[in-house]
């Protein structure tokens, strides 16, 4: 048994509120495969996410190998997540700023416990075990739903999980692809051995799990599983979209190992164009700015010159008669003399 | 991995995130550009127009001159100094009229007649701290540094700069040469520092005590007042004219006059009372209009820079408040981050370092942006300055680039603090609830 909860419940709200999970009694064991259903805003998601170590409970306990993960500071919940949880969300849930291979590396970048290099390689190797190979490099925003589906998965297992907990992993696809996925899971689960709680709306997808749950207005209650409901995949689809003949960890190439290194550099290429674009216009003004300003010195100097000169010309030979020179602006100067006859205004050169 | 590794991790995450939200980044790298460079540049200009303003209203005289009662004052000259006089006061008088409220400098000079080879020439000792009419005469930018040995000119002196005076003894170096003032005891005066003054004092009275001549310390006081041609003509009929003649005999510390500037609230009529009460002293006030209008000016360049100052704070608040929301828009990819179980540490480091990328990029571009923005200033008022005649004058190299440091300090702050503030509460809330808000749109 990996996990256990007892007397989970979760009130939204203060006062009154809002009892989204009112009683969750849950045994996993290990490798298990448990299903939940049921009817929208009955509380599967709270009580996933309460599981998941994403929200708190308003009371009771989730033990994680007899250990209550609520009970455990930030630090190590955060850790916590990282290596033995892996979350599928009912909604897109990849961050569109980073490629498909980065979005699936990302969990093990951030669990410090390998290098980068690993990372990408284990990275690449799940891109190919869910039949992604094609799309490593593709943003969030260029897959399909069903890809980015996929992408979800991949990134949940990149550390190897102990337990994962995927809700809705299938909603909003068609039906082969719904399919594809449900055998991909499987599939998985089979070769790595890890717990996996689903909850689901697809009464097909729920009844292939060990035991099947029902959620009731925030009560979970065991449901019995039909006997000869299960409908095994029809084997003609389980090639038809994903190439899950090819076994994992044989991919050596190191074209996603580096692909590390490609990671941020769009915004280095963008800083040093805005750079180099911003030293051009810099160095196109203070160009312009030394021509101006040598041509405004020079107009500067040409005018005192000119009045110096028609000072010195004035005072030498009318010596007494002129007092001052005043510049009327271009060309135009006026004289003032000391005599009483009228000012002359004179234009020179 | 490493420590080290981890980090560059987060850089090369940070990197890619901000790389892939191009317009995002580019109007917050914008908005980053615009405050950095419209601060630095309002702190160049302002700073010129400042001193612009100063130097031109300084250029324009004292507002009040306080001088010995006995003292003849030609009232139409600009009061930018005295009258040559035997008159004098103690220096410690000074140091009354700076308790004056209302009275923000106290420039005190001392004019004295020398001889230099037989010609008679005005010596102006001044303090170059506290001076406020001679050294705004100086050529745009220098102001050289005055020691006992250094002269300034005025503008009618015979002697160019670097020319080298025989004063008692001393050789005497002209450091500059001040511009024209028209007023003609000022334009025909060599300007020295207090000093410098005392120094030539004491060389005179070496040669004289060689000589055999008796030091009378001549006690100042106005009653004793002589005319000052009559001293210079008996020193002339006496026909000695070995080297004692290039200084009257004085005594070190007196002061002719002190040149007195206001405050921009202060009224005229006010501190002239308060100075009046002192015994022995006459005022000679400034041209009023010029006094207002340089306290008028004072007020208003500080209304000016003070609303300039808020804009400023308004435009920060703003780019605070955009880093500030971008990184709460994102609290749904927070969710998700910490969901795979990025540590808060880690996630603040992603914010923050995406933060401090955009706003270093924004603020190197914002500095040059800021440059260009002082070099059009320069081109445009800096040149009607120039043609008008009124010195403007850039900060000092090391107010630019203390400018340019702080400018770039605040921008990183800005958008990083701005980051900050979401990034911490974020740490407090559940990722699921994180993952919902977004989610909830
Ligand atoms: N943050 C919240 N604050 C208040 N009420 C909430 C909050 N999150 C969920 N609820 C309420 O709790 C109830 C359970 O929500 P939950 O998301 O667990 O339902 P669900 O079973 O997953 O539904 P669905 O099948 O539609 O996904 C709903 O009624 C919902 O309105
Ligand atoms: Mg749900």
């Amino acid at each position: 048994m990996i996990l256990r909860t007892s007397g989970l419940r979760k009130h939204y709200g203060a006062g009154a509120g809002y009892e989204a999970v009112s009683e969750a009694e849950l045994t996993l064991k290990q490798g298990e495969f448990v299903s939940i259903v049921g009817r929208s805003g009955s509380g599967k998601s709270t009580l996933l996410a309460m599981i998941g170590a994403l929200t708190k409970p308003s009371e009771g306990q989730v033990l994680l190998e007899g250990e209550d993960i609520w009970s455990l500071p930030e630090k190590a919940l955060a850790d916590l997540r990282c290596r033995h949880m892996g979350f599928i969300f009912q909604f897109f849930s990849l961050l569109a700023s980073l490629r498909a291979v980065d979005n699936v590396a990302l969990p093990a970048l951030l669990g410090r416990s390998t290098t980068a290099q690993d990372a990408y390689l284990r990275a690449q190797n799940l891109l190919l075990r869910v039949g992604l190979e094609d799309r490593m490099f593709a943003y969030p925003g260029e897959m399909s739903g069903g890809e980015q589906r996929r992408v979800v998965i991949a990134r949940a297992l990149i550390n190897k999980p102990r337990l994962l907990l995927a809700d809705e992993p299938t909603s909003d696809l068609d039906e082969d692809t719904e399919n594809d996925i449900i055998v991909l899971l499987e599939e998985l689960r089979r070769e790595a051995a890890f717990g996996m709680i689903v909850v689901t709306h697809n009464l097909e997808l729920a009844k292939r799990a060990d035991r099947m749950f029902e959620m009731k207005d925030g009560v979970l209650t065991a449901a019995d599983l039909p006997e000869g409901a299960f409908h095994p995949v029809r084997p003609e689809r389980r090639f038809g979209h994903t190439k899950l003949t090819v076994p994992a960890n044989i991919v050596r190439s190191v074209d996603g190992a580096r692909a590390v290194y490609r990671l941020g550099e769009n915004f280095w290429a963008a800083a040093g164009r805005a750079l180099v674009f911003g030293g051009l216009i810099f160095a196109l003004v203070l160009f312009g700015n030394y021509g101006l300003a040598r041509y405004q010195r020079h107009q500067v100097l040409m005018r005192k010159e000119r009045l110096d000169a028609l000072a010195e010309l004035a005072t030498s030979t009318l010596k007494g008669e002129i007092a001052s020179v005043v510049s009327l602006g271009e060309r135009h100067y006026k004289q003032r003399s000391i005599s009483k006859t009228p000012a002359a205004t004179s234009r020179s050169m | 991995m490493t420590r080290r590794g981890t980090l560059f991790l987060l850089l090369r995450l940070a990197a890619q995130n901000v790389g892939r939200r191009r317009l995002r980044t580019l109007f917050l790298g914008l908005s980053v550009t615009m405050a950095v460079g419209v601060g630095f540049a309002a702190f160049a200009t302002g700073w010129s127009l400042r001193d612009g303003i100063a130097t031109s209203f300084s250029r324009m005289g004292a507002d009040l001159v306080v001088v010995p009662v006995g003292t003849l004052v030609n009232i139409t000259s600009t009061l930018l100094t005295v009258q040559p006089t035997d008159q004098e006061f103690d220096a410690s008088l000074g140091e009354k009229l700076w308790t004056i409220p209302g009275i923000a400098q106290v420039a005190p000079q001392r004019i004295v007649r020398a001889e230099v080879e037989g010609r008679p020439i005005n010596l102006i000792a001044f303090d170059p701290a506290a001076d406020f009419t001679v050294q705004p005469w100086l050529p745009e930018g220098r102001r050289p540094i005055l020691t006992t040995q250094s002269l300034i000119a005025g503008e009618r002196v015979e002697n160019k700069p670097g020319a080298v005076l025989d004063i008692c003894g001393r050789s005497m170096v002209i450091e500059a040469r001040l511009g024209k003032t028209g007023v003609g005891p000022f334009d025909d005066s060599y300007f020295l520092s207090f000093p410098a003054l005392d120094a030539l004092i004491a060389s005179r009275q070496k040669i004289s005590i060689a000589a055999g001549i008796p030091i009378s310390a001549k006690p100042v006081a106005p009653a004793q007042a002589v005319d000052p041609l009559a001293v210079l003509a008996t020193h002339h009929h006496a026909g000695s004219a070995g080297p004692i003649n290039c200084l009257p005999d004085l005594a070190p510390g007196p002061v002719s006059a002190f040149l007195l500037q206001l405050s921009p609230a202060a009224s005229a009529g006010s501190v002239k009372f308060a100075v009046g009460q002192i015994p022995g002293l006459k005022i000679v006030a400034g041209n009023p209009v010029f006094t207002a209008s340089r306290q008028a000016l004072g007020s208003l360049f500080w209304g000016i820079a003070v609303f300039a100052g808020l804009l400023l704070l308004a435009l920060l608040f703003l780019v605070t408040l955009l880093f500030s929301a971008i990184v709460q828009e994102r609290y749904r990819e927070i969710g998700l981050l910490r969901a795979m179980g990025a540590r808060p540490g880690q996630i603040m480091s992603i914010i923050l370092i995406e933060a401090g990328l955009i706003t270093s990029l924004g603020g190197l571009l914002g500095l040059g942006f800021g440059l260009s923005l002082v070099l059009a200033f320069a081109r445009s008022l800096g040149l009607y300055f120039a043609s008008l005649g009124v010195p403007f004058a850039w900060p000092p190299d090391w107010a630019m680039w203390l400018a340019a440091v702080a400018a770039m300090v605040f921008a990183t702050c800005i958008g990083i603090i701005g980051a900050f503030i979401p990034a911490w509460r974020a740490r407090q809330l559940e990722p699921y609830l994180m993952i919902q808000t977004e989610n909830a749109r």
